[in-house]
């Protein structure tokens, strides 16, 4: 595929110029720049505009005692906000305190002696199953029975 | 002068002599925070209500912005460094709370920006019926001003503040801060020379 040679176009434009259009713009340009010189001589011309003669006051009004009032709304509103502060790190302090206490009370009180758990221990070190029955007593055997009977074997 | 108005006047003036490093100092301090935010009240509360009206134009939207400054002056004043003026952090988080309204009124806008002719509108309202034509134009120009060259105008013009100091508080370069300035200018210039009689 051969490649498009940008140069070998016609530099032209497929836009015209109205007629005559230089000329009257000149005019048009020449005019206006007469009128302005004219105007700047009898000090009529749009004179710009001095910024910094102006005023700086603002043509909004402040309510009367806004910032007084203002004030006590602040500080009473961080008033609040310290206080609620306090009340959270007391809550969080008074929590935090509760817990170790729970914590404390389940690992020295003396539940773990008097709770009804299985010996392990002398389950292991009987020699088999049937001595281990040899050693319940009626009541255990009757439990047993009547455990046996409810769950199947 | 009355006895009382006289008193208060040399409170208004032993309050405006306090140093800001007083300040600051008592800001950070848990028990006297409170007297802190006193004295910023009477010493910044005026211009910053002032630099927030001429943000938002009307007053129960600076009466809001201005409030939320200045808890957020107590909530944030752990973060304030001394490696700045006071007056400059103040304008900064008062200048951030106006951008947070004007952006919470902006939704369903493209951006801040885009608020311009209803801020013109609200100049109009809020301007007392004795108010100065020109002074309106004037404000109704800045209302209309994208929101960079706004604060930028506001704070050289009105605050009379130093680009280092609008630095400080915007945080855009000085030569960007002085063409949005030059901009500025030049937009209120021709927009008042055109609305002009």
């Amino acid at each position: 595929m051969n490649e498009f040679d940008l140069e070998s176009l016609s530099r032209e434009m497929p836009f015209r110029m109205p007629e005559h259009f230089m000329d009257e713009m000149t005019e048009k340009v020449v005019s206006q720049i007469s009128r302005e010189r004219q105007h700047q001589s009898d000090g009529v011309g749009p004179k710009e505009l001095d910024l910094e003669s102006l005023s700086r006051e603002m043509p909004f009004r402040m309510p009367e005692h806004f910032i007084d009032e203002m004030t006590e709304s602040v500080v009473s509103r961080i008033s609040r906000e310290r206080r609620r502060h306090t009340e959270r790190r007391l809550y969080a302090w008074f929590a935090g305190a509760a817990s170790v206490a729970a914590v404390a009370v389940l690992l020295l009180h003396p539940f773990g002696s008097s709770l009804n758990v299985p010996d392990y221990d002398s389950i292991s070190q009987c020699a088999s199953i049937d001595e281990l029955f040899q050693n319940m007593s009626s009541e255990e055997l009757g439990l047993y029975s009547m455990m046996s009977n409810y769950y199947g074997d | 002068m009355s006895k009382r108005d006289a008193k208060d006047s040399m409170n208004s003036q032993a309050t405006l002599s306090v140093s800001d490093d007083s300040i600051a100092g008592m800001l950070c301090d848990d028990s006297r925070v409170e007297q802190a935010v006193r004295l910023i009240m009477k010493k910044y509360g005026e211009p910053l209500y002032w630099h927030i009206r001429r943000m938002v134009v009307a007053h129960d939207d600076a009466q809001d912005v201005l409030q939320e400054t200045m808890i957020n002056v107590y909530k944030y004043r752990s973060t304030y460094s001394n490696e700045f003026p006071l007056s400059s952090w103040l304008y900064k988080i008062a200048t951030n709370e106006s951008l947070k309204l004007l952006k919470s009124k902006s939704t369903g806008m493209v951006s801040v920006d885009d608020l311009g002719d209803s801020l013109k509108e609200t100049v109009r309202d809020e301007a007392g019926p004795d108010a100065d034509e020109t002074l309106v134009l004037l404000q109704e120009a800045i209302a209309l001003l994208p929101t960079k060259q706004k604060m930028v105008f506001n704070l050289r013009y009105y605050d009379e503040k130093s680009y280092e100091e609008i630095h400080q508080i915007v945080g855009d370069s000085v030569n960007t801060l002085k063409t949005n300035y030059h901009y500025a200018v030049e937009k209120i210039k021709n927009y008042i020379t055109e609305h002009q009689l």
